[in-house]
């Protein structure tokens, strides 16, 4: 890692510590901006570093997982034992929660054992004194033989207080004393003079390998099996000596009942309390704590639920109701600069627009959409991190855990479906990302493979629109479903999943610390807030206008055909020609004498118009007004018929003549293009599936679409039922009106409802879902199976409920009372499986392999 | 028997309601017992059930001034002795 000098310019430091010490914090504290955030190979593990400088030498720190010991079983620990075992790092920084010091040491003797130099950083002071206790460093580092430094209260301070000290542990490199395990301490010996003598696994610090072969330690075992095979020692010595030793070691134990690795655990928690007894005082016995005399409220029996549902709707009416409130601020600006980077590009065609007119605002509208939900994501993420920092996250798993449990989720799966928008309004990518913190692998997957299907924020335009079509009447009924169905359905998928395809995956008890109650720090929430929305923004933002601009080509191409081309031309060609003849002996007719001034003037017009929908009041009507008759003075009466006469008002009524036959021949083409597109090509061959759901090939393009980012449904549906440019309204009118001339009924909506509820992530999701299982076929499965599933509930909708003569309405009625049935039965029904036994069961098995 | 019964030992999924506890014995292994034992939660640690969740499950232990949360089904297998 860094080159050997005198003194090192270059010093690599890992943080380590148990959970909720404040790693997190003082990881900020010592690296400030500079940090970068990877993943560990083949886990989801988090892997942080930074760097700081202090004089002339440039610091990298690592800030490992956090975790309660050094063994393989959970992927915390590996990370953090394989990091620092490989990478050597130059000093070992341990965070401890000064407040529950006799456990954190804990894990700070299994540090020591490594043999490598060590800093022990005392953080949480204040909560100390809270609970009246005093802790002394420099008795914890004369008793420990490790330097010991307490974070310091000031914050200016602190950092550079620290930086110098780990310089300075870092330059001295000074190993840890070592602890003596008594009752084995001759069979270390032995056993790590053999491997010292013979150079057998050399990359190990001998000592610490010495015990975790007593332990048995697999890994370890394997890696010794490979330098010096067992069946060597009849003919090698040290093979022998070394083999005999753990073979003697492990019959002893057995036969007096000794359990190696548990006698070092009780030794370590032995000298821990020693440790503990010299270090710290209790000044005043028997205080009751602050976060207790909290959850006797929060986590009363009856009270909890009460509380429970206070804060989640808290969240929605601050991040949701009022998020999109400060949208309707933002929204303007996002328009502007669509707005602005249209003057930009080259200027619209009569008929057809340049391509890069075409694919650049295709990929701004794509983005706005995107960039739109921002404020809402900034402000939920920034109350979803002060749950979490304050400790309240922790206490909403505990009072969950029970139901999510039932259906093969986990207390913790709570915070990535909030995430992903348990009440209507969230995002699945976050929401699986924070799947990381989920430490039962069965649980985290089926949480992985539901999450997406909370009604994330991109949904709500496609609900919007199908409701206010066809239940304008029971929209409070119809939403309710909607916004509740999504969660019933996670759950009855998951038990489904944990149930058969996952049923074999590892799972884990349920061991959760419930923190201090702690006031969140604004930098943190706010940095927190600020990083989730960016990676929301860029990593969604990158893909979804890549994908975007496939989904445009495959809208596009191969377009119209040369026949259909002419006769558009000729249409096109027809309406200009009658306005020319309209125009005859018009006095405007010479601003207006060239096809391409033409053009122009529609442009200049269209852009009046839509300026003047969105300004609103009628003084910056007046506004624009004045601003077009100054800029176009030749145009203006054309435009707005005014201040010319009869021929304005001439000129006026046959521009807006041409202006309605343009907008409708660009619809047509629009529309023809898309039918006679790829995808539209693939939407027409998959009614041969969907026909039984009574999906059309429009409503199939519209889905595939969707793929791409949800929002893009309700767009491309716009352009399939004729939208126009500035008619939002109209969309609907259609596209009922339309839909029911084609026996397009409520049950259909019901069923479109339904599959977009089920219906697999977008991509950005997809790709995040790559990320978090590190597998392709479960990518490809979280894919495959909703669609399915999501097609089999619609063809089930729309079959059952034709037959049954039912409404829509009813439909979803019945849809609704079934599955909270099936909720129910599944509720209700123990678990016959105890799963900690099957747990035990692997590992007695792993271990009797060696 | 008798001296079990002499000392009050009990599942800790006996209890109900704030009880201060000695850990007798952590009948589970692998995993649990590893996790348990970082937790502190150790033969001989005199630690305080705490409550149990609004459903019942899981329940909430104090150990040293850490608050820890297991499911009954882990918490079947640690024998605790009541203390006064």
């Amino acid at each position: 890692m860094s080159t050997n000098s005198q003194q090192k310019q270059e010093l690599m430091i890992a943080l380590t510590g148990q959970q909720n010490a404040g790693k997190s914090t003082l990881f900020n504290a010592l690296t400030g901006l500079q940090q970068h955030i990877a993943n560990y190979p083949g886990v989801t593990v988090d892997k942080k570093s930074g760097f700081f400088r202090l004089d002339q030498t440039r610091v990298e720190v690592v800030d490992l997982p956090g975790t309660y010991g050094l063994t393989t079983f959970s992927p915390e620990e590996r990370v953090t034992r394989d990091f620092i075992l490989k990478s050597k790092p130059d000093l070992i920084v341990n965070v401890v929660d000064a407040a529950n010091l006799e456990r954190s040491l804990y894990l700070t003797f299994q540090l020591m054992d490594l043999g490598l130099p060590m800093l022990l950083v005392l953080n949480m002071m204040d909560m100390v004194e809270h609970l009246g206790l005093e802790v002394n460093p420099e008795k914890l580092e004369q008793k420990l033989g490790i330097p010991v430094i307490a974070t310091p209260r000031n914050k200016e301070d602190a950092a550079k207080l620290l930086h110098q000290k780990i310089v300075e542990c870092a330059h001295a490199g000074e190993a840890p004393k070592v602890w003596e395990y008594e009752l084995f301490a001759p069979q270390i010996q032995e056993v790590s003079q053999s491997l010292e003598e013979n150079e057998w696994l050399s990359n190990y610090p001998r000592r610490w390998a010495a015990l975790k072969l007593l332990e048995d330690d697999e890994v370890l075992l394997r890696e010794l099996q490979q330098e010096c095979l067992p069946e060597y020692q009849a003919k090698c010595t040290s093979c022998w000596t070394c083999w005999a030793t753990l073979t003697r070691t492990r019959d002893y134990c057995e036969k007096n009942n000794i359990n190696v690795s548990d006698y070092f655990t009780i030794t370590r928690s032995q000298w821990a309390k020693e440790t503990c007894d010299v270090a710290m005082k209790v000044k005043e016995a028997g205080k009751t704590s602050f976060t207790e005399r909290i959850d006797r409220w929060l986590l009363n029996r009856f009270l909890a639920p009460v509380f429970l549902l206070l804060t989640i709707w808290l969240i929605y009416q601050l991040s949701i109701v009022q998020g999109y409130e400060l949208t309707k601020v933002t929204w303007p600006l996002l328009a502007g600069m669509r707005q602005f980077i249209s003057t930009l590009l080259p200027e619209a065609g009569f008929l057809a627009d340049p391509h890069v007119r075409s694919i650049g605002l295709w990929m701004v509208d794509s983005a706005n959409t995107l960039l739109n939900y921002v404020p809402i994501f900034l402000i939920l993420f920034a109350l979803i991190a002060i749950l979490e920092d304050s400790g309240y996250m922790a206490r909403i798993a505990f009072i969950l855990d029970r139901i999510l449990h039932r259906f093969g989720l986990h207390g913790q799966s709570t915070l990535p479906l909030i995430l992903a928008g348990v009440f209507a309004g969230g995002c699945a990518v976050p929401g699986v990302m924070a799947t990381k913190g989920i430490p039962d692998t069965r649980a985290r997957m089926a949480t992985i493979l539901t999450v997406p299907f909370m009604n994330c924020l991109a949904k709500v335009p496609l609900y919007t629109l199908l409701v206010n079509i066809y239940f304008a009447n029971d929209k409070g009924l119809i939403l309710f479903y909607i916004a509740t169905i999504t969660v019933i359905a996670a759950m009855l998928v998951s038990r489904l999943l944990t149930s058969s395809v996952l049923h074999h995956m590892e799972t884990a008890p349920f061991v959760m610390e419930l923190p201090h109650y702690h006031m969140p720090s604004w930098k943190s929430v706010l940095r927190r807030a600020f990083d989730r929305t960016w990676t929301y923004v860029k990593k969604v933002g990158t893909i979804v206008v890549a994908v975007a601009t496939v989904v445009y080509v495959l809208l596009q191409y191969p377009g119209l055909n040369k026949e259909q081309e002419q006769e558009y031309q000729a249409q096109a060609e027809a309406a200009i020609h009658q306005f020319y003849s309209k125009m005859e002996g018009n006095k405007y007719l010479a601003s207006v004498d060239e096809q391409a001034k033409l053009v122009s003037l529609i442009n200049v017009y269209n852009t009046w118009r839509s300026e003047k929908m969105t300004a609103g009041d009628p003084e910056k009507t007046e506004a624009i007004d004045a601003l077009y008759a100054e800029k176009y003075p030749e145009w203006f009466p054309m435009m707005s018929g005014r201040g010319g006469g009869k021929d304005a008002k001439t000129a006026s009524r046959a521009l807006k003549k041409l202006d309605t036959t343009r907008k409708t021949l660009r619809r047509e083409m629009k529309e023809l293009r898309i039918e006679n597109s790829v995808l539209g090509q693939i939407g027409r061959s998959l009614e041969v599936v969907t026909q039984f759901a009574n999906f059309d090939w429009k409503v199939n393009v519209a889905l595939l679409s969707s793929f791409a980012a949800r929002e893009s449904s309700v767009a491309t549906l716009g352009v399939l039922f004729g939208q126009d440019d500035e008619e939002n309204v109209t969309l609907e009118e259609r596209m009922g009106q339309e839909r029911a001339e084609q026996g397009y009924n409520d049950l259909t909506a019901v069923g479109l409802i339904l599959f977009f509820a089920l219906y697999p992530p977008c991509l950005a999701t997809v790709i995040m879902i790559r990320v978090q299982t590190d597998s392709y076929r479960w990518m490809g499965f979280s894919m495959i199976f909703p669609t399915l599933l999501g097609l089999t509930v619609a063809t089930l909708v729309f079959m059952v409920g034709s037959w049954l003569d039912l409404n829509g309405v009813q439909a979803f009625t019945g849809v609704y009372v079934i599955s909270v049935v099936m909720l129910l039965i599944l509720g209700l029904r123990q678990p016959k499986l105890s799963e900690s036994l099957t747990q035990q069961k692997v590992i007695s098995i792993t271990q009797e392999r060696i | 028997m008798s001296e079990a019964e002499a000392k009050h030992i009990v599942p800790m999924t006996e209890l109900s309601r704030a009880t201060r506890v000695r850990v007798h014995e952590i009948r589970s292994s692998g995993i649990m017992r590893r996790r348990l034992q970082d937790l502190g939660i150790l033969p001989g640690a005199e630690i305080e059930f705490m409550r149990a969740a609004p459903l019942n499950d899981p329940i909430e232990l104090r150990v040293g001034h850490a608050f820890i949360s297991l499911r009954r089904i882990e918490a079947e297998r640690i024998d605790v002795e009541v203390l006064p």
